[in-house]
């Protein structure tokens, strides 16, 4: 296949080291802590890129992803985070239940809060 | 196929179980409660795992009832047979197994004081036996729990002679969707849990009406799934399942992002975008609308905790567990048919990860702020339109369980 290269530019990459968060939970905790500003800013500067970085990135197997386009994979990734929060105008869904206080699981048998993760929801 | 294409869509729901308001006491009174520990959870088929996690002898997974302090352990033997016991050791009732899955090497061991017990339950060895006097290991095997198979789902039943079979007590459902739902395909992918603050009946009643969706999910679904677009049905003489409904899209979409249309460039599992890409999925066409252009999936509710819904490529599964008349945990579980290959794959997955979530936590809010209501006594009941049937057709099965009705 042709090589397809890397389209991000300066004005993706200032954004990198603060979006590009490797795990769901820490793209919810920056999109939680940033304001709308910030927010708007991540957004608009990623959406023009968007369909050339998945066309970039969709060209590798899922695991072989080169080690330097993984910041510019989580930062797509953070679009999908911000794309309702940008839609409703408001960094958390007033309407909605802390998103943070829905753990992850890690199975199917991850259930129940008699384990470790009761600390994690006082909210 | 195309007959299907031009057929109708159904009624939309029905009055035909009554139409007299539900008491609120039914999701804040402790006696109820009470009684549904007892007559439900302690009686019912209960939804604890999936077959193909237990692919070979000595794989397990456990089952946690805490509201009835129960813990089961549900384990594959030498003999393929799959088998439920309580988690309980039968020299002093020590927890045998610690892990929520995994895999046992021979047999089970209590950490305690080391009683072994063998995949099938029965007592092996017992450390220093000859200081208990007379002791028969025939008789002291640990404690069977009834597990059964559907669709590829492990079911148990704490009711040590269960009233009926899985296969009884699932009999409306139909031998395709569970073909479908069988199928070795499918793989956990993701899921989340919670503790909120309603009673466990409230998170399946929002599951399982479309009423809702046009207002309560306004700024997540928009108008991709509308109240308009759902379509309720009962099981009248069903054990256990109360109902289901077909979701489809409106005719005209509502608002696309650009991030929603991106992801809809490589797959199908996100409500809020028609999928470009055809989708492969084993034995879909058993489903009746599964044709129809505009069928987006299917729910079911299996008494009394859990509901499954079933699209192209996606199984979700919501179930709940009582904590206190107010209080549940919530999960839910999602499969998937196929295995992501490419980021687009990964991108759609993570998309449609996201939009769900914002979805369900609108659910859970609102379930949130009416136990609270109820609790304050404000309404004492609730109204239920033909499109919130399989509600009341909940309600008169709970009933029927608890012998209130
Ligand atoms: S309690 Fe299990 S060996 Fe003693
Ligand atoms: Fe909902």
């Amino acid at each position: 296949m042709k090589e397809i290269s890397n389209p991000a530019i300066e004005a993706i990459e200032a954004f990198l080291d603060d979006w590009a968060g490797a795990t769901p939970a820490e793209r919810v905790a920056k999109r939680t802590s940033s304001s709308m500003e910030e927010i708007n800013a991540f957004y608009d500067s990623m959406l023009p890129w968007m369909e050339e970085i998945l066309v970039y990135l969709n060209q590798y197997p899922l695991e072989e992803i080169p080690d330097e386009a993984r910041g510019i994979a989580n930062a797509a990734l953070a679009m999908c985070e911000v794309d309702n929060p940008v839609r409703w105008k408001e960094t958390e869904l007033s309407s909605g239940f802390d998103v943070r206080a829905m753990i992850e699981k890690g199975s199917f048998y991850d259930s129940g809060f008699h384990s470790r993760h009761r600390h994690l929801l006082h909210r | 196929m195309d007959a299907i294409l031009d057929a109708p869509l159904p009624e939309q729901g029905t009055h035909a179980l009554g139409m007299e308001k539900i008491p609120t006491d039914f999701y804040t009174s402790a006696d109820h409660y009470e009684r549904e520990l007892k007559h439900v959870f302690a009686r019912c088929w209960l939804l604890a795992g999936r077959a193909s996690d237990l692919a070979k002898p000595g794989d397990f997974f456990t089952f946690q009832v805490d509201a009835l302090s129960t813990s089961v352990v549900v384990v594959k033997g030498k003999d393929g047979a799959i088998r439920a016991f309580y988690n309980a050791c039968t020299h002093r009732g020590t927890k045998i197994v610690t892990e929520q899955s995994g895999r046992l090497r021979g047999g089970m061991i209590c950490p305690y004081h080391g009683w072994a017990f063998g995949l099938h339950g029965d007592l092996l060895n017992v450390p220093d036996e000859e200081t208990f006097g007379c002791l028969d290991k025939s008789t002291e095997g640990l404690r069977a729990v009834a597990a059964d198979v559907w669709g590829g789902f492990v079911f148990i039943n704490l009711d040590p002679r269960p009233q009926w079979s899985l296969r009884e007590y699932l009999a409306p459902l139909s031998e395709g969707l569970a073909q479908y739902v069988g199928d070795d395909q499918w793989s956990w992918s993701f899921g989340w849990k919670s503790e909120v603050k309603s009673n466990w009946k409230s998170p399946v009643d929002a599951q399982v009406e479309g009423y809702h969706i046009t207002y309560g999910h306004r700024r997540t679904i928009a108008r991709n799934v509308t109240a308009e677009t759902t379509r309720p049905y009962i099981f009248e003489n069903s054990i256990g399942v109360p109902g289901g409904h077909h979701l489809f899209r409106p005719e005209k979409l509502g608002v696309q992002t650009p991030i929603g249309l991106l992801s809809a460039k490589f797959g199908a599992t996100s409500l809020y975008a028609e999928p470009e890409r055809e989708f492969e999925a084993n034995h879909l066409n058993v489903l009746k609308f599964s044709n129809h252009p505009r069928w987006i999936l299917d729910g079911y509710l299996l008494f009394p905790n859990t509901v499954l819904f079933v699209q192209q490529g996606q199984i979700f599964i919501q179930r709940t567990l009582p904590v206190s008349p107010h209080e549940c945990i919530w999960e839910v579980d999602f499969y998937h048919s196929e295995k992501m290959k490419s980021f687009g794959d990964r991108f759609n997955r993570e998309q449609g990860r996201i939009q769900i979530r914002d979805v369900l936590s609108e659910d859970l809010k609102i379930v949130e702020g009416i136990q609270e209501n109820l609790r304050s006594g404000a309404i004492s009941s609730m109204h239920l339109s033909k499109q919130e049937v399989i509600i009341r057709s909940y309600y008169h099965m709970v009933k029927r369980f608890v012998g209130g009705q």
